[in-house]
């Protein structure tokens, strides 16, 4: 295993171009990618598993599938080079969007299929990655608005198991609600 | 993908680790929907119902509606209760009318917290044959208004002069006080506190206080308070003058009062805001034209900064009517106009509602949408 002795001495803006450490991150079907530590790192439980020094040659993630693993990787690559390039953007309150340039890629990055969305919220939640979490969540809860409770559990095909007298009741209570 | 009792899309090594996890990001989830939404999702499923009252998510719903306050306008003060809420850039975003306050007369919107709402009336005295009625008690309401909640407060101690209210929220989510003085005997200057929690649901006598607010009716209608960061925070008056402030009184959740002075002599057109989580006074000096803007740092020393001065643009001959902040904005309502100051930048936007609804002694408070119940 070759030592890392030589690193002390490397100046660190050589460091930044030639020796960008790489971690390997593999999928729950076998499929490994190699990646830039840094941009592994947007993931807190990567960052944590390579803190503790636990990561030696790859990192096996059993609940992440290569197809969602190289979109999450997309969304962490992106994200890196706009922290890397920009001032954090400032949410203008009198405005309707925010000035974060991501908005755009962030919006095209979710439209994708509903089981694909899905997937990438279990990925974010269990890779723990803020930003990815919170875009996937909060585009879920956009879908939701508006949408009558039968077509919610169609959408997300979840059982009634209220009874048609207690379902009244509940409605009743809320009547305003479904107006 | 939700469902924890039946089959899961995918299989898991670790069933309970799904089932856990599940249940976090579907609140996560419902967490961000508007809550008229949530209204209508408890009928989904006994899960998603559970779910949607438990005191953690109602918790975590309140955690991101406060990321995100806006402005609630209530610009009608007659008849029905009908409230505006818009964002700081005159885009009306939801208009929701309160039902069961269809009877109640003049209705006067005091405070905001945390999603709830405090409203005051004088109750109308209907066999009342002389014109001028003597206001001296008045109902005291908390309502949500996204959930349309709305309770009435048992009626305080008798009071023989004018009462003064003022409303803390806190230390846990669903917990407010009302802190009411009131004066047992019409010649004499004794004051008494009691003070209503939520959580009792009864007024409880804290005995003899040394200072009364300025009255309600002195302040411009009847917001003459504002409750930052643990503390109720009111004005009390001058010496010898009943409507210009002289110094201002707090007390915290534990019931500790305290008098702060003023950092400079004011006129009756100052207020008191919420800046960013401290106690700000917006003290407008009509002969100047002129605002001056402080905050108090630390609530245990009278240590003020003046965060800005900056000339308004409006004539002292124009009255403010209401003043309310919302992060780094401060909201001017005069009899003529409706104008945002920015802190920041140091600009002034006129907003213009007059398409959206009729003013008539409008008020303005920041407002988020939250759960929370008014009634325990």
């Amino acid at each position: 295993m070759a030592s890392s002795s030589t690193s002390v001495v490397v100046s660190n803006k050589e460091k930044e171009n030639k020796n960008t450490k790489k971690v390997t991150l593999k999928s729950s079907d076998g499929e490994s990618f190699e990646v830039d530590e840094s941009v592994a790192m947007e993931s807190q439980t990567i960052k944590h598993i390579i803190e503790d020094g636990c990561a030696n040659n790859e990192i096996p993630l059993p609940n992440v599938t290569s197809g969602i693993l190289s979109r999450v990787i997309e969304y962490c690559k992106k994200h890196k080079e706009a922290a890397g390039e920009s001032e954090p953007s400032v949410t203008s309150y009198t405005s309707n969007s925010t000035t974060n340039p991501l908005t755009e890629w962030d919006t095209e990055f979710v439209k994708v299929d509903q089981n694909t969305l899905f997937d990438l919220i279990l990925a974010a939640n269990y890779l723990d990655i803020k930003g990815l979490l919170d875009l996937t969540c909060k585009t879920v809860a956009d879908m939701m608005k508006g949408k009558t409770p039968q077509e919610i559990r169609e959408t997300f095909h979840i059982k009634n198991d209220y009874t048609p007298e207690e379902e009244a009741e509940v409605r009743k209570e809320n009547q305003w609600a479904f107006e | 993908m939700f469902e924890t009792g039946s089959k899961p899309i995918r299989k898991r090594s670790d069933a309970w680790y799904e089932v856990e996890s599940a249940e976090d990001i579907l609140a996560d989830i419902l967490s961000r929907v508007p809550i008229k939404s949530l209204l209508a999702f408890k009928s989904v499923s006994k899960q998603w119902r559970r779910l949607i009252e438990s005191s953690t998510f109602i918790k975590l719903q309140l955690r991101w509606s406060l990321e995100k306050p806006n402005y609630l306008i209530y610009p009608y003060m007659d008849g029905l209760v009908n409230l505006y809420q818009t964002k700081g850039n005159g885009e009306i975003i939801e208009k929701i009318t309160l039902f069961g306050c269809e009877d109640i007369y003049a209705l006067s919107l005091l405070c905001s917290c945390n999603g709830l709402l405090c409203f005051i009336n004088y109750p109308f005295v209907p066999d009342s044959n002389r014109e001028l009625v003597y206001l001296i008690d008045f109902d005291i309401r908390i309502c949500n208004p996204a959930t349309h909640e709305v309770y009435l407060l048992p009626k305080g101690s008798p009071s023989e002069k004018k009462i003064s209210i003022g409303v803390a929220f806190g230390p846990k989510p669903w917990e407010y006080k009302v802190f009411r003085f009131f004066h047992p005997k019409y010649d004499s200057d004794d004051i008494k506190c009691e003070v209503y929690s939520s959580i009792t649901g009864s007024w409880r006598g804290i005995g003899d206080v040394q200072y009364c607010p300025i009255g309600i009716l002195y302040c411009p209608l009847g917001s003459n308070h504002v409750y930052v960061n643990g503390k109720i925070y009111w004005f009390l008056p001058e010496e010898g003058d009943i409507i210009t402030p002289g110094s201002i009184l707090s007390v915290d959740i534990e019931e500790n009062f305290k008098v702060i002075s003023l950092p400079d002599e004011v006129t009756a057109h100052a207020f008191l805001v919420d800046l960013e989580g401290f106690l700000s006074l917006v003290a407008v000096y009509d002969d100047d034209q002129v605002v001056d803007v402080w905050i108090l740092h630390d609530s245990n020393e009278s240590n003020w900064e003046k965060k800005c001065s900056d000339y308004v643009p409006f004539s002292c001959v124009d009255s403010i009517n209401f003043v309310a902040a919302r992060k780094t904005e401060i909201f001017f309502i005069t009899s003529d106009q409706y104008l945002i100051y920015n802190l920041d930048n140091g600009t002034w936007t006129e907003l213009d509602f007059e398409d959206d609804f009729e003013s008539n002694l409008p008020v303005v408070l920041p407002y988020t949408e939250s759960l929370l119940p008014c009634e325990y």
